[in-house]
Parts: structure tokens; sequence; C-alpha cells
């Protein structure tokens, strides 16, 4: 009887000790932001400044993180799943005035000089995460100091041991060379009736407005592109979005909706379209949204805040074309001080700028082209 | 004593011998490593399985065929495993080189599955015609007799259902073998790139194989979790193991695990309900919201149909709105509340409760109007307002009737967002049925309440049916169709 209490004593104290030791084999979870070894490893950045430049995984710890969870496939089958921590991939290009939509397509490559471009299309659908704990753990070496996550794609995407982000915007979607103001266009675009719960407002078909101002037969659109006043993005297809119209009076205008879509894809507010290599601004609109400038007794919207929120191509002249076919054609230097956007007194936008050539007005400015 | 270390010793030697034997072996394994193809089992089954181990499945038997000895396991236990939906009328034994014999489901006590190095998965069916006894098998398609709507892939139109197929009696069709591009990798040696582009190979069809889509027609894509996708024809929809999934390659658009397609599908959604009243409520409107659970279209024009919704019908007709997916009341709620679908809202099963976006009682605050909620039955939402809960104090099956009763009293409080949900037809459908007598009294019951409530209400009424019910079947299980995807719908004054 003593030799079996002795027996089970001796087994309660080998579990125990089993208990224990697989207790502080528990490591503890590392939370995001947390100082590591690796914390000085750099990656190189291309393509967002006219420089090339580095940060460290330092400068990515301190951006605001996420967690998320992800499976992917490898090419041999195997499935991986991850509980990814850290900064979204458009949280860091925030900082730079971008979002991932920007981009025709991001090149991450590994310190094995392994690299994949990420395409438009999976830009604008997948969030990327810039990963750097995995499992509440800092990553394997191997994988230091990033590891690219992106949910829903194959595991060929998801570069371990990252060193270097190519931002491109060439490609097969090139960024818009021509901006077409909707409050000037809409005035010569045909408007009818919109029933808009008791009110009759005046709307235009969005097939009119592209069949006018942008190329409608672009066969590289397959979405479009629409930003609100409020920061609200949605990608529409071409089908939904041609069949479509645009209520330019009344409440909530200027609104994207269509009898036929459900009222969650409607947006009002509409401050900007991208069909193709064409942006449609709603100049109005921006004046409620995005910071205002001054230029002698004029307060508008600055050229380059809209060249920006647009993403417009890069380039050193430009045609500012009015509504009745009038155009300047201005090379960046003859801008001065940058140029402003203003309401005229008809209340259409209209361009003012002064440089070395003197003061140079657009009334009732219609568009801006980017020249080659 | 001795005899005992003699036997130790004996045993100490076995032991050596044993590690010795076990490492010539894993040496041999080593120079000489097995692969085994996977074999999987798919189309209508729960759990599509993927066998790389002849024994992983159901006991290997002794079976001598033809003068050959084979170790193999019985067909009927591999199917079984897998968990065959329904009724399963026929199986396909498909080979590598796209051999297929098909033989039927009843029957199949003498069918049996062998692994050898020579003919790698091969059926051995000691009854069957030897054209049965495919070889180098990489696939076994269990077809059922496609009763099971739950299963099924459906397509339906506001009028109808177009088609009901299920994911066996799909991969028995032609189907395209596409290739879905995933991408293209770059890896640099000795100062030379080297290229590869990466497709996966997807068994895809166009809704169009199936029923009748016109060029650019709109079509609603559901999954079994709610989320849901107004496409065009342009995609495709992919057979994968037991389910499908839509895939759009120019936008990268996959919906897993697709539950169903609404052919031109209505504009209107219970959504709506959520757009209306903020609309009304910024417009200075005071708005009563009303929500029906568990009435559909079908019971809606049944109940006019019968004369057993007057007020109903002398509103004017319903606008036929869809509604969300899984029939679950809470999902259904939660889209009317946020104007969000399941993927967004957070609600997207029964016992979801916690909402991840506002809903119209924070657009209500930031407007600084009063509201309210009155609810039979049970709290089924956390939202930014606590609602006020009627139970069935009289026992007689329902709370509508003490709903009711506590509505007169809150009306002339000043709210200007006053919601009520009556829960009477729901528990009705799904106790009796959708078309019974006691659910139609329901109905009719509902009726009166709404036309007393209504005339007193000085402002906009959104009046909504919440899918939820139909055929005693709710949430992933309820059927995706017609009947049960559409509510009514109305604005009123």
């Amino acid at each position: 009887m003593k030799v079996g209490y002795m027996k089970l004593q001796l087994l309660l104290i080998i579990l125990l000790l089993v208990v224990t030791m697989t207790a502080c084999d528990q490591k503890a979870a590392t939370p995001a932001g947390a100082p590591g070894k690796w914390d000085s490893e750099k990656i190189v950045v291309h393509g967002l400044q006219e420089q090339d430049f580095e940060i460290t995984l330092g400068d990515l710890k301190k951006l605001p993180a996420v967690t998320r969870r992800a499976e992917s496939t490898r090419a041999n089958g195997k499935k991986i799943k991850v509980d990814a921590t850290g900064p979204l991939l458009d949280t860091f290009l925030q900082q730079y005035g971008k979002t991932q939509k920007d981009f025709s397509c991001v090149r991450f490559s590994a310190k094995d000089k392994y690299s994949i471009a990420v395409p438009h299309d999976i830009l604008v659908n997948r969030p990327v995460i810039l990963s750097y704990i995995n499992k509440g753990q800092p990553l394997e070496d191997d994988a230091q100091p990033v590891q690219v996550v992106i949910p829903g794609e194959r595991a060929m995407y998801w570069v371990g041991s990252m060193n270097r982000m190519d931002f491109e915007t060439g490609d097969s979607r090139k960024p818009a060379n021509k901006v077409v103001f909707l409050d000037t266009a809409a005035r010569n675009l045909p408007q009818g009736d919109y029933q808009y719960y008791d009110s009759v407002d005046q709307a235009i078909k969005t097939q009119d407005l592209i069949a006018k101002y942008a190329d409608i037969n672009d066969p590289t659109v397959a979405r479009v592109f629409m930003k609100a006043g409020d920061g609200l993005q949605k990608n529409e297809t071409k089908t939904n979005f041609l069949s479509a119209f645009i209520k330019m009076t009344g409440q909530e205008a200027p609104k994207f909706l269509a009898p036929q879509l459900p009222q969650g894809m409607h947006i009002k507010g509409l401050l900007l379209i991208i069909y193709g290599r064409t942006a449609i601004f709603n100049y109005a609109e921006g004046t409620t949204c995005l910071p205002k400038q001054t230029f002698e007794d004029k307060e508008g919207i600055a050229f380059s805040q809209i060249v920006k929120q647009i993403g417009l191509a890069g380039g050193n002249r430009y045609k500012f074309t009015s509504a009745d076919g009038k155009s300047i054609e201005l090379a960046t230097t003859d801008l001065g001080n940058g140029g402003l956007i203003y309401q005229n007194d008809q209340g259409a936008p209209a361009f003012i700028c002064t440089g070395p050539s003197g003061k140079k007005m657009v009334d009732e400015l219609l568009s801006i082209e980017v020249l080659p | 004593m001795v005899v005992s270390k003699k036997y130790w010793l004996i045993g100490i030697c076995l032991v050596l011998l044993g590690l010795v034997a076990g490492g010539m072996a894993q040496g041999v394994n080593f120079r000489f490593p097995r692969y085994i193809p996977p074999l999987k089992v798919v189309g209508d089954v729960a759990n599509s399985l993927t066998l790389q181990d002849p024994g992983g499945v159901g006991k290997l038997e002794k079976i001598t065929f033809q003068g050959t000895r084979y170790q193999a396991v019985k067909l009927a236990d591999m199917i079984n495993a897998a968990g065959p939906v329904n009724k399963a009328e026929q199986i396909c034994l498909v080979g590598l080189d796209g051999f297929t014999s098909v033989i039927r489901a009843e029957g199949i006590d003498d069918c049996y599955i062998a692994f050898s190095a020579k003919n790698g998965w091969e059926a051995v069916n000691l009854k069957h015609p030897m054209s049965s006894n495919a070889k180098l098998l990489n696939e076994i398609v269990v077809v059922s007799d496609g009763s099971c709507r739950d299963f099924a892939f459906n397509v339906i139109d506001p009028d109808s259902q177009l088609v009901q197929i299920t994911p066996g009696q799909l991969l028995t069709r032609p189907l395209t073998a596409f290739p879905y591009p995933e991408g293209k990798a770059v890896v640099e040696n000795d100062g030379k790139e080297y290229e590869s582009q990466v497709f996966t190979k997807r068994l895809v069809f166009k809704l169009s194989e199936l029923t009748a889509v016109n060029d650019g027609e709109n079509l609603l894509v559901m999954d079994e979790k709610g989320n849901y996708r107004l496409v065009d024809d342009g995609g495709y929809f992919e057979v994968r193991d037991n389910y499908i999934n839509y895939l759009q390659p120019d936008t990268r658009t996959i919906l897993e695990r697709v539950k169903g397609v609404i052919v031109h599908p209505p504009a209107a959604s219970i959504t709506d309900a959520y757009y209306d009243a903020k609309h009304y409520l910024e417009s200075g409107n005071k708005v009563l919201m009303v929500v029906l659970d568990g009435l559909t279209y079908h019971q809606y024009t049944s109940a006019v149909a019968n004369g057993a919704a007057p007020f109903l019908e002398k509103i004017g007709s319903a606008t036929r709105a869809v509604g969300i997916y899984p029939l679950e009341t809470n999902v259904g709620l939660a889209a009317m509340l946020t104007g969000k679908t399941a993927e967004e809202s957070g609600i997207a099963a029964a016992g979801d409760q916690v909402l991840k976006v506002p809903s119209i009682f924070a657009e209500a605050h930031r407007l600084k109007k009063q509201a309210l909620l009155l609810e039979a039955g049970p709290k089924l939402l956390e939202t930014e307002l606590q609602p006020v809960s009627s139970t069935d104090q009289n026992g007689n099956g329902s709370a509508d009737d003490e709903l009711f009763d506590a509505i007169p009293a809150n009306l002339d409080k000043g709210y200007e967002l006053f919601m009520v949900r009556f829960h009477g037809i729901h528990d009705s459908g799904q106790r009796c049925g959708e078309s019974a007598e006691e659910t139609m009294q329901a109905i009719s019951a509902t009726d009166k309440y709404l036309a007393e409530i209504v005339s007193k209400w000085p402002g906009k009424v959104i009046i909504a049916g919440n899918p939820g019910t139909s055929d005693q079947l709710i949430g992933a299980a309820a059927k995706f169709n017609n009947h049960a995807m559409f509510v009514p719908y109305w604005r009123v004054k």
C-alpha cells in the first residue's frame, strides 16, 4: 500500500514537472511595435519619392498595426496559416499621400533575390500586411525583417525576408493624364429628371459623360474607381457604372446612383471618378474636403492638391481647356506659385496662376491635360 | 533470478536487433521513397477526402480477383467516410487520363479500391463489368439524386427556381479547364532573372451554360456566409471538390462556397430600410420602421389574395426586395439596421449579436433625434440602443399582442425614430409552415396591428419583411429559393 502511494507521488511529481516544462516553453506573446534585434534592418523603397530611400523595420513598428488570420497554398499544395501582425501597406503609404490603388503594381523583393510583382487588381481588392509578428511571436530569422502577407492570395505573393519595395505606376494600368471638371462638364450634357424620394432632381447619364469626355471604348477598363468627399472609395464594374446616373442637384449631390442598383452601391458627395486614363473631378465637393488656399482675393484648391488626389501622371506641360473650347498650354515653370482652381462668379471652376510669363487665367475650366 | 537475467539479456538483444532492422528499413525508405498520389472523393459529399494512404479510411481486406491478390478497402467505406449528401445515385471512377467509369451507387458491396505501385489507385469491382475496373484513379465523384436543395447550387429569379444542381452533378457535365492567372515570380541568379508565370487550372462553367442569361445582365451571387456581389456574366463558376466558387479573373473577385445566384435581381433590398430611414431623418421627418419577422413576398401576395391582409393591400403594392442570406432573423435585422450585408455588418450567423458597423440608431443619435426600439421576443442584437422587449405574458404563443399594447403609450413621447419588430409570423411559419392557416392568421393579426399604428403615426413609415422561415429550415440549412429570398417592402406617406 505504502509502495503504491509512493509510486503515485512519483507519478504526480513527474506530471507536475511535465506541466511546468510545457508552461515554461510557452513564449509570451510579443506586442506589436515591441523593439527587437532586427529593428535596424533596412528596406529599400523605390518609386515613392524622387530618390530611392531606406526605411527600417523599426520605422514600420511605429505605424499602427493590424492582426489578420490568413491561409495560403504553396506551390507544393501545402497550406500555410498565419496570424500576421504589422502595418497595412496602405498605412505605410498614407505617410506619402498614396494608397495601394495608386499603383499599377508593387514589386516585393527578398534577400535571396526572389521577387514578385503584385498586380493592380490585387492591390485594389486585397489588404497587404507588412508583417513582423506571426502568431504572437517575432518572425523566424529566415523571414526577417518583414513577411508580406496578402490574405486570399497564393503563397508566392507572401514574400519573406522582404528588403525592397518597388512602387510602379506604369505598365498595363497607366495613371490618369487628363482631369475633367464635372461641375463644367455636366452643364454641357443632357440632364433629365430623376425622382429622388419626394423631389425631382436633375441627373446626367454616366454613359453620356464618359462618351463625351473619356475613351468609352478603352479596353483596359474593367472597373471604375470612385471616391466620395467623405473618403468612401469604391470600384464599380464598367457595366454597372455605365448604366447609372449622377444626380447633380438636390440632396447629397453629386450622387452616383441608378434605379437598378441597390442603395448600398450609391455614392453621395461624389468627388472623383477614374475611368481609364481620364479622371472626373467635382470641384464643389472638393471644397468640402480638401485644404483650401488663397491667391490674391480668391479662395480655392491648389492645382497641386488636385494632382495629388487624382494621381495625375507627371509631365512638364499642361493644357488647360475652358468650356468654350479655348485652351492654353503652360509648362510647369509657367505655373509659378503652382496655380489655383477657384469658383468664378457664375459658380463654375476657373484657373489662375502667376508665373514668369505673367498672370494666366482660364475661366469656366473644363479640363486639364498632361502633355507628353 | 538467473533466469530473469537471461530474459533481460534476450530482451535487450531483441531491442537492438529491432533498432538495426528499423534503421535498415529507414535506409531503404530513404533511398527508395514511396510516393502515393492523392485520390480524392468529391462531389455530393459533406466532407471531401484526399487519400494518400491505402488504409486511410476503412479496413484493408484481402481479396482475390482473376488470380490477383489485393489488399483493398471497400468503396462503400470510402464513400461513407466522406458523408454522402442525400441519396447517392452514381459513383464516377475517374482516372488520370480522364477514363471514367460510372456505376450505380446501390450495389457497391463488392466494389473495392486497392493501391499498387503498378496501377496506382485501382477499382476492383468483383461483380461489375471489367470496364468499371479503372486504374490510375485520381478522383471518385459521388453524384446524388439532386433532391437535396440545401446542398445544391441554386439559380433563381424573382418568380421561379431556374436551376438546382449539385456539385456532383456538375462534375459529370462538360466543364472548361480554365487557367486562372495567379502571378509571375522572378528570382535573380548569377545576374540573370528567371521568371515563372503561375496559373491554377480550375474547372469552370458559365452561368449561361445552365440557364438563359443575356449579355451584360446583372447577377447577384451570394455565398453561404452572407457575402454577395452584383456581377455580370463575365465571370466563371468553379466546381471545387464539393462546392462552387465564383471567379472573376479581370478583377480577381472570388466568392467561395456560393449558395446561389439571383438572375434579374430587384434593385430593392432589405438594406434599403437603413438608407430610407436615414434620408427621412436627415430631411427632418419622423420615421416609423416596422419589421415583420418571417414575412416573405410570397406569403404577402398569398395573404393579400386570400383577403388576410386588407391594410397591406390598401397601402399599395409592396416592392419586392432581396433578403439577406443566411436566412436568420438576426442577420436580416442587422442588414436593415446598418444597410450592410452580413459580410460587413458582422452578423452572419444565428448566434452573432455584436454589430461591426454603426446602426441607424447611431445615425439618429448623431442627428440628435430620439429613438426607440420595441420588439417582441428576445433581444437579437447589441446596438447603440437598448431595446424594450415584450414577452408572451398571456401564453397565447406570441408576444406580438403584448408588444402592440405597449405601443400607444410610447407613440406621443417625442420619438423621431420609432422602431417596432413583430415576431408572430416567424413563429407561426416555423411551427406550422409558411402557407399554413395559422401563419395566415398571424399575418392577419399583424395586419390589424399595422393599421392601428400607422394611422396614429405622424411621419414617414417603412415596413419591411424580414426573411427567416421556409419549411422549418433556417440559417445555412434554409433553402435558397424564390419564396424565401424575397420580402415585401413599403415606404408609406
